[in-house]
């Protein structure tokens, strides 16, 4: 029979049962245990995957039926609604809802302390959370770029559409949108978008009724409108298509290259950083539930209300926010999230340098690592 | 004794010792309440060892300590000679626990959550997850969810996560909940089966009567202090003995037993009485108890003389520490 003391020998500890670092198989099971949550793998691929898919096929089908009553499927536009409109917002809370998952199952489903009797690393148990994690979220919110991305490209408009006039010729360099105004000053005067602020007493050619271009005169308390001559129009049309050009210029057929890569990065960061918020968040509280609701009310009321309204007293608490850090790095071209980026942050009422808001992200990316790492080391199992 | 830990770095030596649990002085307080309050064990190498105690005993939370789920407040351990929490990671190499109840992720199979537990052990434990199956009878449902398991099974299922280790401690609290007869008949085979192997199990129970089937040696614990520790034939020797009359009138009977000093308390019972009889009481007090019987005119018909059960003792040194107090 075999003595007991035969049996005390601790086998090589190739292991690494004290570091810190996951290993690949554990990454890998815990990628497995998130992967198999059903209702959380169905509204994650939903909100990054299923509802632009669904809404960019019912374009395309209703496009190819009745072309005419409906407009291409794809195109800059769409990709602006798509991204800014539900993929950056609703991807936080999907990647946060999975981070306050990872954070917070198995102190909830009592699996912790059989994991911790391991004698493996507590550090390790949390990393390989946040690399199973990330695993699942980076590939969705790729998928689901890469599907908007080839449909706005592919199904775009084969003509521009800018402040109401349609079949404008896309990527004109300045000179040549202001020749095209030149040529086409009836549209641009009436359609173009045109504002001044200089004396009263200046008179511009002007879009009146039936379209026709005229002069309209005040003087005396007698206003006089005469029909626009040639030159008259060709000059406020030049005005105009200079005015307008900054806002032509980031309008596009489709989203170039560029947009496209930015966007998909900042996009994916703010995916990250949700899932990053959320995981350290519920394994400081040890809980699911109140982490998600704390988490759905910052993303959806906090940062747009703290993002509008600049509160003189505390605008470096304001700064300090991540969401408004996020809408600082915004990529040029896409419209503002919550009232903020617009071109790096151009319309922000919120100023602060790219700097800071760079220290900011990362600054909330090692604090709540951080503080859900801390508590999982130091808390009873 | 076998000592050796061998990583690629320093080596680790397990200290020499014949304990597979020892701790000394070890204190553990919830705020003001003291759980575990200066427990000095010391379970023996390869024995079944049964932890006692009521309820709210402490017995959880010393198990708690001793796996590092929570921090001691004062006082030493050591788990298979190693020092913990010094070197945790090394002697919870060989050891498998069951902590309160075993729960699992429901919506995994029962062999996912093998993996997982697998995954956080040396890389050999993945070999065991199907032997591990196969030796508590859950092979055919481990493909199964969690969520469909009886008590009893995830019970078995806690065993086997157990064994991914390859453990030469198993720590087991209270594994006898939720399980029928015939679970539990299955589960003390298993216990044994382990001992015999040479690991030792260290068994928190508040069923004093499958710890006595069960294990070689118990301690007892009561509001969080340790009352008495040894091998159960040790401690049971030291106690009290019963005595069964069966008789023509009892009542006559314990008149006549309680003018003598040879015994303690006398019961009536509907068909007789018990007598307790002072450890170590041999067969001529039976013999004397007999004829005094026969003396006073009365007819015996049955004379049983019992070690106390480890039931019996628990009352007894329980009750009478209560009585002191």
């Amino acid at each position: 029979m075999t003595t007991t003391a035969d049996l005390i020998v601790v086998p090589a500890d190739k292991d690494h049962r004290g570091s810190p670092m996951p290993t690949g198989a554990m990454i890998m099971t815990r990628f497995m245990e998130l992967r198999k949550r059903r209702g959380l793998l169905i509204a994650l691929l939903a909100v990054n995957i299923g509802i632009p898919t669904i809404f960019l096929a019912v374009r395309l089908i209703a496009h190819a039926v009745a072309p005419h009553s409906y407009g291409p499927a794809g195109g800059y536009s769409i990709f602006e609604t798509l991204i800014a409109g539900i993929m950056y917002i609703f991807g936080f809370i999907v990647a946060a809802t999975l981070g306050c998952t990872a954070g917070s199952v198995d102190l909830t489903e009592g699996v912790f302390r059989h994991l911790v009797v391991t004698g493996r690393s507590r550090l390790s148990l949390y990393f390989a959370r946040v690399a199973a994690g990330l695993m699942i979220i980076v590939p969705i919110v790729a998928v689901g770029i890469i599907i908007v991305c080839s449909v706005c490209v592919l199904a775009a408009p084969t003509k521009l559409s800018f402040d109401g006039i349609n079949n404008m010729p896309a990527g004109l360099s300045q000179k040549g949108f202001v020749s095209w105004a030149e040529q086409h000053p009836q549209q641009t005067i009436c359609d173009m978008n045109f504002r001044y602020q200089g004396p009263s007493s200046v008179s511009f050619a002007n879009c009146g009724p039936n379209n026709e271009i005229v002069v309209v005169k005040s003087q005396s308390g007698l206003t006089t409108a005469t029909k626009a001559t040639e030159p008259q129009m060709r000059a406020q049309a030049i005005r105009s298509a200079n005015q307008n050009y900054p806002s032509y210029s980031t309008t596009f057929l489709s989203p170039p290259l560029k947009l496209m890569i930015d966007t998909g990065l900042w996009v994916e960061l703010w995916a990250i950083i949700g899932f990053l918020i959320g995981l350290g968040l519920s394994s400081l509280m040890g809980q699911r539930t109140v982490p998600v609701v704390l988490l759905i009310v910052y993303e959806i009321i906090l940062t747009p209300l703290f993002s509008r309204v600049g509160i003189p007293h505390l605008i470096n608490a304001q700064r300090a926010l991540v969401g408004l850090a996020m809408a600082h790095i915004e990529p040029a071209g896409l419209p503002a999230v919550f009232g903020g980026g617009n071109g790096g942050g151009s319309n922000q009422l919120v100023t602060e340098s790219t700097l800071v808001a760079v220290v900011v992200i990362v600054a909330w990316i090692v604090v709540w690592t951080g503080l859900g790492a801390w508590r999982m080391a130091t808390r009873d199992a | 004794m076998s000592v050796i830990a061998v990583d690629e770095g320093p080596k680790v030596q397990a200290r020499e010792s014949d304990w597979a649990v020892e701790t000394h002085n070890l204190t553990k307080r919830f705020g003001t309440s003291v759980a575990v309050n200066g427990v000095d064990l010391k379970v023996p190498r390869g024995c079944a060892f049964g932890y006692l105690g009521p309820n709210g005993a402490g017995k959880t939370t010393l198990i708690r300590v001793l796996l590092g789920l929570t921090r001691a407040d004062s006082g030493s351990m050591s788990l298979l000679g190693y020092e913990v929490p010094r070197h945790r990671d090394i002697a919870l190499a060989r050891v498998g626990a069951i902590v309160d109840e075993p729960r699992f992720h429901a919506h995994l199979t029962g062999r996912q959550n093998l993996q997982i537990l697998a995954a956080a052990r040396e890389i050999a434990a993945r070999e065991r997850i199907g032997p591990a199956l196969e030796r508590v009878g859950m092979s055919t449902r481990a493909d199964d969810r969690v969520a469909k398991y009886s008590m009893g099974m995830r019970q078995r299922l806690g065993v086997a996560a157990c064994l991914l280790g390859d453990p030469q401690l198993l720590i087991l609290d209270e594994p006898m909940n939720g399980l029928d007869p015939g679970g539990m008949h299955d589960m003390r085979e298993m216990i044994r089966s382990f001992v015999a192997e040479g690991r030792t199990v260290v068994l928190s129970s508040h069923l004093l009567d499958e710890v006595e089937r069960t294990c070689d040696a118990v301690a007892i614990v009561d509001r969080g202090n340790i009352i008495r520790q040894g091998p159960i034939t040790e401690l049971l020797s030291g106690s009290d003995m019963e005595l069964r009359i069966e008789c023509s009138t009892p009542e006559t009977a314990r008149q006549i037993l309680a003018a003598t000093n040879l015994g303690g308390h006398i019961e009536v019972t509907a068909d007789g009485l018990t007598m307790s009889l002072a450890a170590g009481s041999d067969r001529s007090v039976v013999a004397e108890i007999n004829r005094l019987l026969v003396d006073g005119r009365l007819s015996v018909y049955r004379l049983e003389l019992n070690q106390a059960s480890l039931e019996s003792w628990f009352l007894e040194v329980t009750t009478r520490l209560g009585a002191l107090e």
